[in-house]
């Protein structure tokens, strides 16, 4: 069977958003960025030149070097390779977190907005309520209430981010739904679920897409923070946050690659997720287009 | 001034059940501890006995609605619970701790407001100038970086290398005798007893976390602020107000810049709310001993009264500055309140 390719259209609006970001400077130096990162977290563990948990009790805290081009931390471990296999690991919690946080977000925005009354005005005061603590203190409360780890870090980050994307879904559903297209799909019978899915979520996904991207660079701190503070991914197992903080009582002392190196990492993806966001935002909003 | 009193009253109603929510959230955390908060307080080896009371002694016996109701009563009665781990109420560590992070809040603020107002302004006047580039890549950077890591960097800089600031162990130098304790904030503590030594010396160590803790603010506020003017600037009146010909300076100050300070009020007031967040980060950065330190420790030994105590008025803190928030907005704004 032949198959044939359909012809790009070049008047598709996601084409055209598409190219819009790629002419971008910023859009285009932010996915650079990313799609590094994304490489190194791939492709890391196989990079790495030492074990990132080897310990070596006779190369503590030396200097970057041509045999350790970041140095080495308190244990003697090489800081590159643990650097690599903590790419990973946070490009993980952040993309698992937010897509969590996302989804449930956009679903009770949704409905929230769709159904109105009694449901819009639980599923708010709600939002309102887990909006009402700091994020790091609230991941600290998730944190030590179910203990650490991997998943606890996951859940207390994703938990954050969904007040964000209900409440944008959210108004963005209220603003739709008496469109006369949506009234135009209700008198030919439309079912509800078909009204929300194929009408009014295509509609309510754009600026939930810019949160997207500004909350993968907040989860990336947040989950630093969390682990810097000890209540994240325990060590011995590398992670930037937990990286920074092993290397805070040598800072005074001089010994500084310990902890500026992870943070370096952490600063370069949280610029590109943020960058990201905005040029986004600047490519899809029409009302900022003069 | 009878419109905003029906608004004051009616957030005032609507904050009931906010706060009621925080209050079940925080409870609902620290219940779903795994394992017997009793056996992790008096070790595995115990018998089942002595377990028992202790559990009667924690409440850990009754039905979870009656422990709730039992949280609740505690809480209207300004009980935030017993540590026994410290072996204190829970108040008792609040109140010694809670003058300090005040106090580092407080300083933060008075760096990042007035600077984010400024350069703010200074980004809208310019836009799409040099200098509006510049504040737009520094507050890129403000709010990419993790606030614990810039304060290693600042440490690194000015403590390690240049020997200006003083080392980050805490509020006051190791050898100085701590000023007679009034508010609990060591400024103003020593500012009162007129302890000129302790004053400088206090002053000199607040500036670092203080500093590090209003990076991410000021970079976030300078931009709301930037956006704002620069719609105030685009408005009618403004070019009626150019065409007239006032000053400058009266044009900026009296009719720009006020309009333009509005929408920064609301984020100005969340955002202190949200420096929690931040004073946690920066006090384990610099061992201040604050409510943040507090958390952080009471965490390491599973203190689990102590942690939700801090949440729980992180959370009733945030509550009420987006509470200000809104009334401040609403008496500038009389919009609001129709």
């Amino acid at each position: 069977m032949i198959r044939k390719w359909k012809k790009i259209d070049t008047n598709n609006p996601l084409f055209n958003t598409i190219k819009m970001f790629l002419a971008n400077p910023t859009g285009l130096v932010s996915l650079a960025i990313i799609l590094v990162y994304v490489f190194l977290a791939i492709a890391g563990p196989f990079m790495a030149p030492y074990n990132p948990l080897a310990l070596d009790l006779s190369g503590r805290l030396l200097p970057p070097s041509y045999t350790h081009i970041m140095g080495t931390d308190e244990y003697g471990r090489d800081i590159w390779s643990r650097i690599l296999y903590a790419i990973r690991l946070d490009m993980a919690i952040a993309f698992l977190a937010v897509s969590i946080g996302y989804t449930a977000g956009v679903l009770l925005g949704m409905i929230s907005g769709y159904f109105g009354k009694l449901t819009d005005h639980a599923i708010m005061r709600v939002m309102d309520i887990l909006l009402s603590f700091p994020s790091i203190l609230f991941a600290i409360a998730i944190a030590i209430s179910i203990g650490q780890g991997f998943w606890t870090v996951i859940i207390a980050v994703s938990i954050v981010s969904i007040p964000g994307f209900a409440r944008v879904t959210r108004s963005t559903v209220l603003s739709t739904k008496n469109e006369l297209y949506i009234l135009a799909a209700v008198s030919q019978g439309a079912s509800r679920s078909h009204i929300m899915f194929k009408h009014i979520l295509p509609v309510a996904i754009t600026p939930t897409i810019v949160l997207y991207a500004l909350n993968l660079g907040a989860a990336i701190i947040i989950s630093a923070g969390l682990s810097f503070l000890g209540v994240g991914i325990p060590p011995p197992t590398p992670e930037l946050g937990s990286m920074i903080t092993s290397g805070l009582q040598y800072v005074v002392s001089g010994q500084w690659w310990i902890s500026i190196f992870p943070g370096l990492f952490i600063v370069f993806i949280v610029i590109a997720f943020n960058m990201m966001g905005d040029t986004i935002r600047e490519v899809t909003d029409v009302t900022l287009r003069r | 001034m009878n419109g905003f009193l029906k608004y004051f009253l009616f957030r005032i109603i609507s904050l009931i059940p906010t706060i009621f929510g925080v209050i079940t959230i925080t409870f609902i955390l620290s219940h779903i501890v795994p394992g017997n908060p009793a056996l992790i307080l008096i070790g595995p080896e115990v018998n089942a006995q002595e377990l028992k009371v202790l559990e009667a002694e924690l409440g850990l016996n009754k039905p979870l609605y009656i422990q709730f109701l039992i949280y609740i009563n505690m809480l209207l009665h300004f009980n935030l619970g017993y540590s026994y781990i410290l072996g204190r109420s829970v108040n008792y560590e609040i109140a010694a701790r809670f003058p300090a992070s005040f106090e580092l809040a407080i300083a933060s603020l008075t760096i990042s407001l007035p600077l984010a107002v400024a350069t703010g302004i200074y980004a809208a006047i310019r836009a799409n100038r040099a200098g509006d580039h510049v504040s737009r890549i520094m507050s890129l950077l403000g709010i990419s970086m993790p606030v614990f890591w810039i304060e290693i960097v600042m440490i690194l800089i000015f403590y390690t290398y240049l020997g200006v600031a003083p080392a980050p162990y805490g509020q006051i130098s190791q050898g100085l005798i701590h000023p007679t304790r009034i508010t609990g904030m060591m400024i103003l503590d020593s500012l009162l007893s007129l302890n000129f030594p302790d004053f400088a010396d206090t002053l000199w160590h607040i500036i670092l976390p203080a500093v590090g803790l209003s990076l991410a603010g000021i970079a976030t506020l300078s931009r709301v602020i930037r956006s704002s003017m620069l719609d105030v600037l685009n408005k009618d009146y403004m070019r009626t107000v150019f065409a007239i010909g006032l000053p400058r300076k009266v044009i900026m100050n009296k009719y720009a810049l006020r309009n333009a300070l509005l929408p920064a009020i609301t984020v100005a007031a969340i955002q202190a709310g949200a420096l929690m967040s931040g004073v946690v980060l920066t006090e384990s950065v610099f061992s201040w001993q604050g409510l943040g330190l507090y958390a952080v420790q009471a965490i390491y030994q599973l203190d689990y009264p102590s942690v939700m105590a801090v949440v729980l008025i992180s959370g009733l803190l945030f509550t009420i500055f987006n509470f200000i928030a809104d009334l401040l907005y609403a008496y500038v704004d009389p919009r609001v309140r129709l």
